[in-house]
């Protein structure tokens, strides 16, 4: 399989203390990635530096093949186009109705005319199940339902890669179903995605592979159905953690 | 004790070379595509128009005041006829752009520093950026070209309505007629005054804009944080304002040589 992305031994660090220690992994085109690892494993750390949100200390990040962690700013909006971010909290522009905040991209990156944007809308509207709501401010939406206009605003643009930084946590079971049944979508359009998230049955029932992070390195890289068997240390305390959490 | 200092010091240097940073980024959105003119629009009415009622009421109680304690003052030897263009010089050289940027930065430096400090805690400034566009050019540009094109403008507003103000107390209590006072005033007032009142209210919207929206993008710690923010950019841009007006003063009174 084709790699879409990859991390060659990243290092990154905060405030002296050292939270990824020679990270390597790739993702396939198509391909959904469970990212798994305790919390302050720097999980959400790396998805920011993937799309260039943080800086790295050191290694490599590639994006087709091209480099991407020592882009400039400006050079990095072009691949925020294709790489998308979907935010823990959803983080849509409070000042704007979500009509606004779903054309914000569509009238930043294209040369759309408003009926086309509208129509794209209702589409994203439609795939996130939220369809009248084009006239309410993210203030009047319970939680999930900003998690899910996020994640209509992360599709809109058509991405390659979608990285999703636990759009399930603090969820109930209902809106989980409605989130994991909008990646399963966007699975379904070819959009590779990495998924953090601590919700072990969602990673399960979305991705197609799973990569454990602990103490700065990666400690499992494999298939779902792998991944209790192994045997190494912090994948096993991950599992005693994340057994005693839920 | 030493290295504390030396630390702080290296903190201010390095917090002013970030402050100039975003200047030089600002400018450069805000004379490159895409323009964002209706957001530019939308702030002038926001933060322009939102405060010609303040800064006009400001403006015309300093003109009441001034005349009152300058009437008075020069009363007592026999000057009173000088208080037209005293008033006048004084309110358009100093006291109206000084007066109407400091309340700016009150009510308009305080609101983009909470504006931008509450979407930098709430991950709306990462969004922006990780929609591929720049929160220089979405957030700061517009606010930066709307405060330089209405700070001038209520400068100019003030300094009239204090005019006005001068006017209503030298006829009520020195007996001055208005068509004197008005002679008086386009006698000694300059192009030059005006012109200066303009390039210090220019300049101090530089100072306003830039440090609210420098708090702003480093605002942490929450609500809290965004509170914080808000005092800091009062307190800074207040001082940079009374600060840059005497090199201000002194540079324009160079130049024209008046």
């Amino acid at each position: 399989m084709e790699n879409i992305l990859q991390i060659k031994n990243l290092y990154k660090s905060f405030d002296g203390s050292m939270i990824h220690q020679g990270i390597d992994f790739a993702l396939g085109a198509n391909e959904s990635l469970g990212l798994l690892g305790s919390s302050g494993a720097g999980k959400s750390v790396l998805l920011r530096a993937i799309i260039g949100l943080d800086n790295i200390d050191s290694g490599e990040i590639l994006f087709r093949g091209e480099r991407v962690d020592n882009l400039k700013e400006e050079d990095l909006y072009k691949v925020r186009t294709r790489i998308a971010y979907a935010f823990q909290s959803g983080a849509l522009f409070d000042s704007m109705n979500v009509f606004e905040n779903l054309a914000y991209p569509l009238k930043a990156h294209t040369r759309l005319d408003w009926q086309a944007i509208d129509k794209k809308i209702e589409e994203a509207l439609d795939i996130v199940g939220l369809p009248e709501t084009k006239s309410l401010m993210p203030a009047d939406l319970s939680g999930g339902m900003q998690k899910r206009i996020g994640l209509a605003r992360s599709i809109i643009l058509n991405p390659e890669v979608i990285l999703y930084d636990e759009p399930t946590a603090g969820l109930d079971p209902k809106n989980v179903a409605n989130v994991v049944a909008i990646m399963k979508i966007a699975q379904k359009r070819n959009i590779a995605s990495i998924f953090v998230t601590h919700d072990m049955a969602a990673a399960m029932e979305v991705c197609d592979r799973i990569l454990i992070i602990g103490k700065g390195k990666v400690r499992f890289n494999g298939a779902p159905s792998e991944m209790k068997e192994s045997k190494d240390p912090h994948v096993l305390d991950f599992f005693a953690m994340e057994g005693k959490s839920a | 004790m030493i290295q504390k200092e030396a630390t702080k010091a290296s903190g201010f240097f390095l917090e002013v070379g970030q402050i100039a940073r975003l200047l030089g980024k600002t400018l450069a959105a805000s004379l490159s595509r895409p323009f964002y003119f209706h957001a530019i629009v939308e702030q002038i009415v926001v933060l322009g128009i939102g405060s010609a009622l303040i800064s006009g009421v400001i403006g015309f109680v300093i003109g009441l005041v001034m005349t009152l304690q300058f009437g008075h003052g020069l009363n007592e030897f026999g000057g009173t006829l000088y208080v037209p263009s005293i008033v006048a010089v004084s309110l358009m050289r100093e006291l109206a752009p000084i007066l109407t940027s400091l309340l700016i930065a009150g009510r308009v430096g305080s609101g983009i520093a909470a504006e931008i400090g509450s979407m930098n805690v709430t991950s709306q400034i990462d969004a922006i950026r990780a929609l591929g566009t720049s929160p220089v050019r979405v957030l700061v540009a517009p606010r930066f070209l709307a405060v330089l094109f209405s700070l001038p403008l209520l400068t100019v507003f003030s300094a009239f309505m204090g005019l006005v103000g001068g006017l209503i107390i030298s006829l009520t209590e020195f007996g001055i007629p208005p068509g004197f006072y008005i002679n008086k005033v386009l006698e000694y007032l300059h192009f030059y005054d005006v012109l200066s009142a303009i390039i210090k209210a220019a300049f101090f919207s530089v100072i306003i804009t830039i440090t609210a929206a420098y708090k702003g993008f480093n605002t942490t710690k929450g609500t809290k944080g965004v509170g914080d923010a808000t005092t800091w950019v009062v307190v800074s841009s207040s001082i940079g304002i009374l600060i840059s007006d005497f090199f201000l003063s002194k540079i324009l009174l160079t130049f024209f040589a008046i």
